[in-house]
């Protein structure tokens, strides 16, 4: 019996929650801000974080349709995702390339969730979510031109290399703002958020009713500080990182502007939406071939 | 430990000599194997979801997988999950060429079994492409042993090569075997067919070696 | 018992072993928090599931009207 894993154990509850909250919170104040824009009075900002504790109390069943347990596990492995990012990311500092694959798998969770309910409204959102795959390109190139920057890919040593030389937003504008259409196309209600599209009922969350919607929505909460978390961590640095007061104001910020955003602009079809994010992948392709070939 | 490994895929817990295969564990492998092996075991109890199709003027069929062919299917995704899993682990460029080729025969393979034309059309162009692409990965391999006459990505850390060429060549390759972005078109069509946890494992072994593949090209 | 119930159950067991293997054993901090991370949702809604209502329908589980 030691007492210093149950401290862990606590500790990791302890930051998760926390996670949830404010990116809850975030979530929130998102849709008011688009509320606000739209000229509604929008729901009060604490309405995602009522969502989740609602829906947690709310029966589910299986459809007969749903492939078991694939259907049930592909809820739980969305918070195992999340979870785990935030441990690798904001506790442990580790490798960009882990938080990346972590951030993949969110993928297969939004392809699994609506291929395992076998309903045609959850197929066709996992099918999207295949689609704007075309936006984790743009991630792989984001993390070479970060790469031969810095030397490093793990965050701590991404962090340092900011103490000395100043936040890599100024130096590598473009890969920020390809790593920002990403969180632009994570974020509810943007012009890339093809896979929740409402034509679609509800994308890949369709058949994910109740308490496995419950289970969704708290990974959504936690990933939305991820990764607003990472963006802050490797394009503006120490500046805000080190103060954790800072990096809330950080994410506010950002969460503001990505609302901003969200609703000036119309929701894309997915061809366009594929299309833009081909071009701003080709782009990121090219300012990386041009960094390796000129040094 | 070379610093471009550990700078990359965070810490080094050692490697495995297993004969002329010469496994390493990383924390970046170490995590991406479990996440392999794990999943490899959900399909394994998974059983298929029956895809619902809506009739005009009649009541709406389930389309079921029969047991046939759901044991093919099934033991294809299995040998994919297995194949993925090593090649997360694989310290070797030409043993990651190789499962790389062996993931694109059990892709085709878990779609062979459907019966159904648009699947067959998109798994035979996919088919060709990763056969086409065997052509700059095998190549790109081959060229990196010729200019530095080693494999091992262990040694090929330890000193700056320049290997620009073949890198892109190696990188061709492997977008045409996984068949991302730009031969999406015959993947994605694929992944129309019923049975999802099968399905599931294309996408989550394309998507773990493209990631692994970034890894590799940064170190060596 | 429905087989939401009984999954839920198998979560809660799975869940509650898993904490118990890293309060006892793990000594090392990141498997300490990967394992909260692995064992946290089984264990969310193996809970959950128990939080579910008694169901005054005659056959619990069947929603009814999902389209059939």
């Amino acid at each position: 019996m030691e007492l210093s894993s149950i401290k862990y154990v606590i500790d990791a509850l302890a930051y998760s929650l926390y996670a949830f909250l404010v990116g809850g919170l975030l979530l929130g104040l998102h849709r008011k801000i688009v509320a606000r824009i739209q000229g509604r009075p929008g729901p009060p900002v604490i309405q995602y974080i009522l969502h989740t504790i609602k829906f947690y109390f709310k029966e589910i069943t299986f459809p007969i349709t749903a492939g078991n347990p694939l259907y049930l596990f592909i809820a739980l492995m969305s918070i195992m995702v999340w979870m785990s990012a935030l441990y690798l990311g904001v506790v442990f500092n580790t490798s960009l390339l882990i938080l990346m694959g972590l951030y993949v798998l969110q993928k297969i969770v939004e392809h699994g969730c609506g291929l395992s309910s076998g309903s045609p409204y959850g197929k066709l959102g996992g099918v999207r979510s295949v689609f704007s795959a075309a936006a984790e390109i743009p991630l792989f190139t984001v993390i070479g031109t970060i790469y031969l920057l810095t030397k490093s890919l793990i965050i701590e040593d991404i962090i340092r290399y900011q103490e000395i030389h100043g936040p890599i937003i100024f130096q590598l504008p473009f890969a920020a703002f390809a790593f920002f259409v990403l969180l632009l196309s994570k974020a509810p209600n943007s012009p890339f958020a093809i896979v929740k599209d409402k034509s679609i009922v509800s994308g890949y969350m369709t058949e994910h009713f109740g308490l496995l919607e419950s289970l969704i929505m708290i990974a959504d909460g936690i990933a939305w500080f991820v990764l607003l978390w990472i963006f802050i961590a490797v394009f503006i640095g120490p500046l805000l990182v080190s103060d954790p007061l800072l990096t809330l104001v950080g994410m506010v910020v950002l969460t503001f502007l990505i609302s901003l955003l969200c609703a000036l602009t119309p929701l894309l079809t997915p061809n366009h939406s594929v299309m833009i994010q081909i071009i701003i992948s080709v782009l990121a392709l090219v300012d990386l071939l041009r960094r390796i070939i000129v040094g | 430990m070379s610093l471009n490994i550990t700078s990359i895929a965070g810490k080094f817990y050692g490697y495995i000599p297993f004969g002329d295969i010469v496994l390493y564990v990383t924390e970046f492998s170490a995590i991406s194997f479990i996440v392999a092996i794990f999943f490899t075991l959900v399909v394994y109890f998974t059983k298929p979801e029956k895809q619902l199709e809506s009739q005009i003027g009649g009541f709406d069929t389930l389309n079921y997988v029969s047991l046939e062919e759901l044991k093919i299917r099934r033991l294809m995704a299995i040998l994919c999950g297995i194949c993925t899993a090593f090649a997360m682990l694989t310290g070797d460029l030409f043993n990651y060429a190789l499962f790389l080729a062996l993931i694109g025969i059990t892709n085709i393979g878990i779609v062979a079994a459907v019966k159904k034309e648009w699947v067959l059309n998109a798994a035979y162009y996919y088919g060709l492409i990763a056969m086409i692409s065997t052509l700059p990965l095998f190549g790109g391999a081959a060229l990196i042993l010729a200019k530095t006459g080693t494999l091992s990505i262990l040694e090929l850390a330890k000193k700056p090569y320049d290997l620009l060429f073949q890198k892109i060549l190696y990188a061709a390759g492997v977008v045409g075997e996984t068949g991302v972005a730009p031969f999406y078109a015959a993947k994605a069509e694929m992944f129309r067919a019923p049975g999802a946890p099968y399905i599931l494992m294309i996408h989550l072994s394309s998507l773990l070696i493209v990631i692994r593949t970034a890894e590799i090209l940064l170190t060596i | 018992m429905t087989p939401e119930r009984k999954s839920g159950i198998v979560a809660l067991i799975v869940g509650v072993l898993g904490f118990l293997y890293l309060i006892l054993y793990s000594g090392d901090p990141l498997v300490a928090y990967l394992g909260t991370a692995l064992f946290t949702p089984f264990l969310l809604y193996g809970i959950g599931v128990m939080f579910i209502p008694k169901s005054r329908r005659k056959k619990e589980g069947l929603l009814p009207f999902r389209g059939w």
